[in-house]
């Protein structure tokens, strides 16, 4: 478009996708009385930062972020370590039931996760992970797409490299670590960065595996609030803004790894 | 490639993994499928039981019904995104932040977001009825009534979804030929002409992904309606949100891994053609 409405059209656009954030923001900053005003203010008059104190004091807030903190690093860490193992086995190594692997992690890339919950929810139960931070880690500690992604960072690197580590008598291990991470490296934060964010999000298999509230993530903190504060928004749009500070602070600092990663296919 | 004692290192533990929490899963449900099992009692064979009884329930074909069409929110995503990746093709500094604008909605959670858009939604209180009301227009039930609270979901979805395929357009325009845009612009095509002869074409592949991306989402969509309309009958809500009362709720185990194979074969075409778009050569 190379009118001159484009910016006003793009601008209206950027405004509708602002504003609910915005209009979450002024609740959590009004008082009881303010929040049912009719007809509703706009603009932020007679704001207070009394319903973070209040929601913070009402609900373990520190836990429920613990508990995530906990959970994401895991979740993050060890999806990095075991994808670009396997990925870099499934590229760059040979070995018995390798065709197999892959099947596994094409198969498992089909498979919808929301299928999966029903059986792993048995095998969590028969191995005593139900309240247990390994209960949501372990059963996802292998992302598929993240394997099918490194896999294919791997492949990219030419062959000539690896046949002259091995000629300088490199073992599959340093290769591996010293040679092929660094080339990888941006794959490598893309799936690190990823797995952070679905970790930080996700909500369903959190709330079948954990179900004593002091293991409760903010996910499911919030939707706790929800019931406990039916009348009382601002203290649920406190804990929502709360909630959401870390991955817009992520987002923005990763910007760039989150386009390279889109860009690559990965998320949704 | 090197055979080597290490290999085993690097190889195990996906060995391992996929053996315990994907191969074993997957045959467990399957032949739960065809199981009474609630995790308490032993449990029986009863052969497609599940099955008959699941398919002459009315609320899962309404369910089904709901998750399908959810895929209506495809083609406005679609015709959104392809739009604003157009608008915003260009690398400049001004393009960039309206990129990250539309993008902080994708990065939001989807309970924060469900939170978020209860309470625009309000029935009352909310800022949209209210700006309706004043435009003249009477109020929506967007929670309480259906098939409005479906409308409710989609505009989340559409939402949150906008700028992440803006994104995957984005990736697709960077690659399309700017040659034959230039000779087209040489033979006087006008900028509407172009885009609907020159550059869509090139972008049907990247459309197809969208597509596909945004249809199996749809299928798939439950925590925006445990967020947002928990208390909704049944049969206004999804195949999961189904799936997940009888399995998580009810612990019809049995029972759910039916509905979890049927929704497996109603979404295995879009998840093939998923698959092969990620491995095609030309990906951007």
């Amino acid at each position: 478009m190379k009118n001159g409405l484009r910016p006003i059209l793009l601008s209206v656009v950027a405004l509708l996708c602002i504003f609910p954030f915005y209009w979450m923001v002024l609740a959590s900053l009004r008082s009881a009385g303010d929040i049912f005003q009719f007809p509703p203010q706009l603009l932020p008059v007679n704001i207070s930062l009394s319903n973070y104190s209040e929601i913070w004091n009402a609900v373990p807030m520190s836990l429920y972020f613990f508990n995530t903190i906990v959970i994401t690093i895991l979740t993050a860490f060890l999806n990095v370590l075991a994808s670009s193992l396997t990925g870099f086995a499934l590229a760059r190594l040979q070995f018995n039931g390798k065709k197999l692997l892959f099947l596994c992690v094409l198969s498992a890339m089909i498979f919808p996760k929301e299928i999966m919950m029903i059986p792993l929810f048995s095998i969590t139960v028969k191995l005593g992970l139900i309240d247990n931070y390994w209960g949501v880690v372990l059963p996802f500690a292998i992302d598929a797409l993240s394997v099918f992604l490194l896999r294919q960072a791997y492949l990219a690197i030419p062959k000539e490299i690896e046949e002259a580590a091995y000629m300088d008598g490199c073992k599959p291990f340093s290769l591996w670590l010293k040679i092929m991470q660094p080339m990888v490296k941006p794959t490598l934060i893309v799936v690190a960065l990823f797995s952070t964010m679905g970790a930080w999000s996700d909500f369903m298999w959190p709330m079948i595996v954990l179900q004593d509230p002091q293991y409760h993530t903010v996910q499911l903190g919030l939707q706790g609030m929800q019931g406990t504060f039916v009348n009382n928004f601002r203290f649920i749009a406190a804990g929502a803004v709360l909630s959401i500070i870390p991955v817009f602070v992520i987002f923005i600092v990763f910007q760039k790894y989150f386009v390279k990663g889109i860009f690559a296919g990965v998320g949704k | 490639m090197a055979k080597s004692k290490q290999t085993f290192f690097f190889a195990l533990p996906a060995f391992v993994f996929f053996a315990v929490f994907f191969c074993y899963p997957v045959l467990y449900v399957f032949i739960n499928s065809f199981r009474e099992e609630n995790l308490i009692t032993a449990g029986s064979f009863i052969g497609f039981e599940n099955y008959t009884v699941l398919l002459t329930d009315i609320v899962f074909w309404k369910v089904l019904l709901n998750s399908f069409l959810y895929i209506l929110v495809t083609p406005i995503l679609i015709a959104a995104s392809l739009m604003l990746a157009l608008a915003l093709r260009g690398n400049n500094r001004l393009n960039r932040i309206f990129r990250s604008a539309f993008f902080f909605p994708v990065v939001t959670p989807l309970v924060t977001a469900g939170i978020i858009w209860k309470w625009m939604f309000a029935e009352d209180m909310g800022i949209i009825n209210y700006l309706f009301s004043s435009l003249g227009i009477s109020s929506v039930k967007w929670l309480s009534a259906f098939p409005e609270n479906m409308l409710a979901v989609m505009i989340i979805t559409i939402w949150r979804g906008a700028g992440y395929y803006m994104m995957i357009m984005l990736a697709g325009l960077a690659v399309t030929d700017a040659d034959i845009e230039e000779a087209a612009i040489l033979d006087g095509a006008g900028y509407w002409q172009r885009v609907w002869h020159i550059i869509i074409p090139q972008l049907r592949s990247t459309i197809v992904m969208v597509f596909v991306i945004s249809s199996i989402a749809a299928v798939k969509l439950f925590t925006e309606l445990y967020v947002l309309i928990p208390g909704a009958p049944m049969a206004q809500k999804t195949i999961v949100s189904l799936l997940f009362r009888e399995s998580f709720e009810k612990f019809n185990m049995g029972y759910g891994s039916a509905i979890g194979i049927l929704l497996f074969l109603f979404t295995l075409g879009l998840s093939i053609a998923n698959l092969k778009l990620l491995d095609r050569p030309d990906k951007p």
